[in-house]
Formats: structure tokens, C-alpha cells, sequence
């Protein structure tokens, strides 16, 4: 599968999760920012096809997820809770992605994990990236796609 | 009569989901208990009865296929039904799954109504 | 049948058995509408953007105008008519993508996304949905059996029951794509 058709993968896959799971949208692609702050979360993937999906969200965008997932005020909410949130999106964008690429394959998702440490701007050529304007900010979808495939 | 609900993932905030969900169905319910993994579902399963499992696949220790294997091979637990809830929706899967007793299979995302709709059905019941 | 008109940005609660509330010209806007079938309460409101500004008087002059404010209050007013939260049977239409609406902003999607996350703060969703598409919908509600019907502006009639498959369903038929 091209690059090209990958990366418009992103956005349908997105637009399911966002919709169905979290009562919100995407707002259409924009401009990657690298300085742009965040949570950054990670799930890698390994079946007919493997690697990893990651995300990276901004703080107010966040919040205002995890408060539509739990049905809980933004203010009610603990830090905790929100990393937990956007541990689940990434899981389930994850599957999503994963489930486009391959209709017909089995995969395993490992576990999520969120990243503590503000990675730097992926400086690997072969990851395919798309960010999205949401409520509150934005958030980026990366795709890193092992060696072989 | 009151009715126990034990709801299978490694997610904290998607078992409060789930929760919610089934909440949805109006269902008088006595008890729910939750698991992070296959291994701790068991050992919920065999201290008490439940009347409906919920699960995801990925997790750690013990994944959601092999729980229910596990179920399917014990004769006091294999007819407990089971809804799977999870990512992975490939043929494959499913029906494996299918074979080994599952009720229902729902695909991560899903609308709230779809699950709710899911659980009303298995438990021959229905809220409106 | 007394009629009992649900404005724009407008919303009620009745428990005469002989009234009937009736909304029109649902575009982007949605109408949510609750039955208590017990207490015989009927409510319905009709609202038209998703979210309030951030400033309390006007959120507190016009609470009917957004989702976030009108939901609410649609479900607190039902309350005070002795209804129970746990009986109420819910609908929804409207939402649909007017010509006139060429942001990318689609107001009738946000106002569906805004029902359902509203909803949910309360451990709710609709039972039935007649939501998207492109046709201007009118409304009627009977208070005493909580049926609903809807109307197109050709005419058309059909009553939106849960135990029908709704016109437009967000799963099975995306009306926005």
C-alpha cells in the first residue's frame, strides 16, 4: 500500500473514533507544529502487517475528550484519568487504522503507553503524519510501519 | 432479580464506559465487577456468578481469546454469556470466537446504543 | 388537539393528555423529545447550536438556544413534572446539513455530535433518531402517548417509533460523508 493511500487512512479512521466514541470531530487536516505541546501516547501492532500508531494531543483538546468519553465537566477530571483517556484513543485508533490497512488480517495491539517525555519531532522519513485541527487544538496521527512491510 | 456484570480490560476508563453503557439498558443490576486481564476474570468467575461478561481481546497476562477458551473448557463457567468488545473485528477472529461459544461480538468504535442494543438482546430483554 | 408551539431556541414540558407539542422547519437545528410513559410528562426543545458562550447571562437568557444549556433543562423541567430519568423514552430530529451552511463548520453534525455528548453526561441516549441528511423536518409530539411524527416539507409523514429503523442511523448511513 502507497504512502499516499496510508495517509488517507488517517482521517476516516479518525472521524470514526472521534464520533462514535467521544461525541466530537475532526475539523480537517492542518499544519504539523512542532513545538506545539502536549500527551503523546503509543500502541504498537503486529499481524499480516506491523508497527505502531502514536498520537500526540494538545492539553486542552485532552480534556475536553475525556470529559465527553466519561461524561464527567472538564473540572471534575484528574490528570491520571485524562492520560488514561488518551491512552484508550490511541488504542482504538489504533485498531481502526490497522483494521482499514488490512480488512481480512488478525492483528494483536500491545498495551498503550504514554509517553513522559516530549518526544522530539520524528525526524524518520518513513513515518506517514497527519495532523488535525479539534475542539480545543490539535492532534497528530503518526504511522510507523516495520522495515519488511 | 437482580442481575452481577463483569466487565474484562486493561482499561480503566473504558471499563467506566462500558459500565455506562450497560447502565443504559435499565437493567436492575446487583453487582459489577471488573478485571484487568483474562487471569483476574477467572479468578472473579470462579469466587462468584455472573450473568454477563463483557471483554476486550488485547490485554496483558491473559488476552480476551484465551479467557474464553478457558471459559468454553469449564463446565461450570461455559454458559455464562460473553460479549466481546474489541479492536480487532477480522473474520478470523470472530469466528473463532464464534466457535468457542461468544454471544456477541461488538467492534471498538462503536455507538453506545449498539452495545446497549447487544446486551438487550443476549439477556432477552428490552428497556422500551 | 390543543397544539402547543416549541419555537426556535424554545422549549416545554406538558402533562395535558389532550396537547400535542409541535416544532417546525427543523433544519441544522435538533429537537430532543422526552416521554415519561408512567407519569404521562412530555417535554420537548429545540435548539440550535451546540455549545454556550462562556458568559452566564447569556446562557441563563436563552438556556433553549444551545445543547450544552437546553438538555439540562429539558431533563430538569421533565423532573419537576414528576418524571423519572430512568423511564423516559427519548427522540431526536433534525440536524441536517442546510445549502446555505458552506463552512466547514457543519452546523447540523455538530449539533448531533452536541446532543449525544450531552446525553451522556446523563447516562443517556436517544431511542429513537430521525438526524442528518439534508431535509428540513417538522415535529409533533402527543403528550398522552408520547408517539412522534415527522414531516417533510413535500408532505411526506412518518412516525419515529424505537422500534423502527430511524430514516438516517449515524452507523449504518452516514449522512455527512
Amino acid at each position: 500500500m502507497s504512502e499516499r493511500v496510508l495517509k488517507h487512512l488517517l482521517a476516516p479512521a479518525l472521524d470514526d473514533v472521534l464520533e462514535m466514541m467521544f461525541f466530537s470531530e475532526a475539523f480537517g487536516p492542518c499544519e504539523l507544529d512542532p513545538s506545539a505541546d502536549g500527551l503523546e501516547a503509543n500502541v504498537a501492532f503486529a499481524g499480516e502487517t506491523s508497527g505502531s500508531v502514536g498520537i500526540r494531543i494538545s492539553e486542552a483538546s485532552a480534556r475536553c475528550l475525556a470529559a465527553s468519553f466519561l461524561g464527567e465537566s472538564e473540572n471534575a477530571l484528574t490528570g491520571p484519568q485524562i492520560a488514561q483517556v488518551v491512552c484508550e484513543l490511541t488504542n482504538m485508533l489504533c485498531g481502526c487504522i490497522v483494521s482499514k490497512m488490512t480488512p481480512h488480517g488478525c492483528f494483536n495491539l500491545d498495551s498503550p503507553e504514554l509517553l513522559c517525555r516530549q518526544r522530539e519531532q520524528s525526524k524518520d522519513t518513513s513515518v506517514i503524519q497527519q495532523s488535525f485541527a479539534i475542539e480545543h487544538g490539535t492532534l497528530t496521527v503518526s504511522l510507523w510501519l516495520s522495515a519488511s512491510e | 432479580m437482580a442481575l452481577n456484570i463483569l466487565i474484562v480490560d486493561d482499561s480503566p476508563v473504558m471499563r467506566v464506559f462500558l459500565r455506562k453503557v450497560v447502565q443504559l439498558t435499565g437493567l436492575p443490576v446487583g453487582e459489577y465487577c471488573e478485571a484487568a486481564d483474562g487471569e483476574a476474570a477467572l479468578n472473579v468467575l470462579h469466587e462468584r456468578w455472573m450473568d454477563l461478561v463483557l471483554t476486550d481481546i488485547n490485554m496483558p497476562h491473559m488476552n480476551g481469546e484465551e479467557f474464553v477458551r478457558r471459559l468454553e473448557r469449564d463446565e461450570m463457567l461455559r454458559d455464562i454469556p460473553v460479549i466481546v468488545v474489541s479492536t480487532d473485528s477480522s473474520r478470523e477472529r470472530v469466528d473463532r470466537l464464534i466457535k468457542l461459544g461468544v454471544r456477541g461480538y461488538i467492534s471498538k468504535p462503536f455507538l453506545p446504543e449498539t452495545l446497549r442494543d447487544e446486551v438487550e438482546k443476549i439477556l432477552g430483554v428490552r428497556h422500551v | 388537539m390543543k397544539e402547543l408551539v416549541i419555537g426556535v431556541g424554545d422549549g416545554g414540558v406538558s402533562r395535558d393528555p389532550d396537547a400535542m407539542l409541535i416544532t417546525y422547519a427543523l433544519g441544522s437545528c435538533i429537537a430532543l423529545m422526552l416521554h415519561d410513559p408512567v407519569a404521562r410528562v412530555a417535554g420537548m426543545v429545540h435548539y440550535m447550536l451546540p455549545e454556550s458562550p462562556e458568559s452566564q447571562s447569556e446562557q441563563n437568557a436563552r438556556p433553549c438556544k444551545f445543547a450544552d444549556t437546553a438538555i439540562p433543562f429539558l431533563l430538569r423541567a421533565a423532573v419537576a413534572h414528576g418524571a423519572d430519568k430512568r423511564r423516559l423514552v427519548l427522540f431526536a430530529a433534525g440536524g441536517a446539513q442546510m445549502m446555505s451552511d458552506n463552512s466547514i463548520f457543519n452546523v447540523g453534525k455538530r449539533n448531533c455530535l452536541a446532543l449525544r455528548k450531552a446525553l451522556w453526561k446523563f447516562g443517556l441516549v436517544a431511542h429513537a433518531e430521525d438526524i442528518g441528511g439534508t431535509v428540513v423536518r417538522t415535529v409533533r409530539m402527543e403528550v398522552g402517548s408520547g408517539r412522534v411524527w415527522l414531516q417533510s416539507p413535500a408532505g411526506k409523514r412518518w412516525e419515529l417509533s424505537p422500534r423502527t429503523q430511524c430514516a438516517t442511523t449515524p452507523r449504518e448511513e452516514n449522512p455527512w460523508r
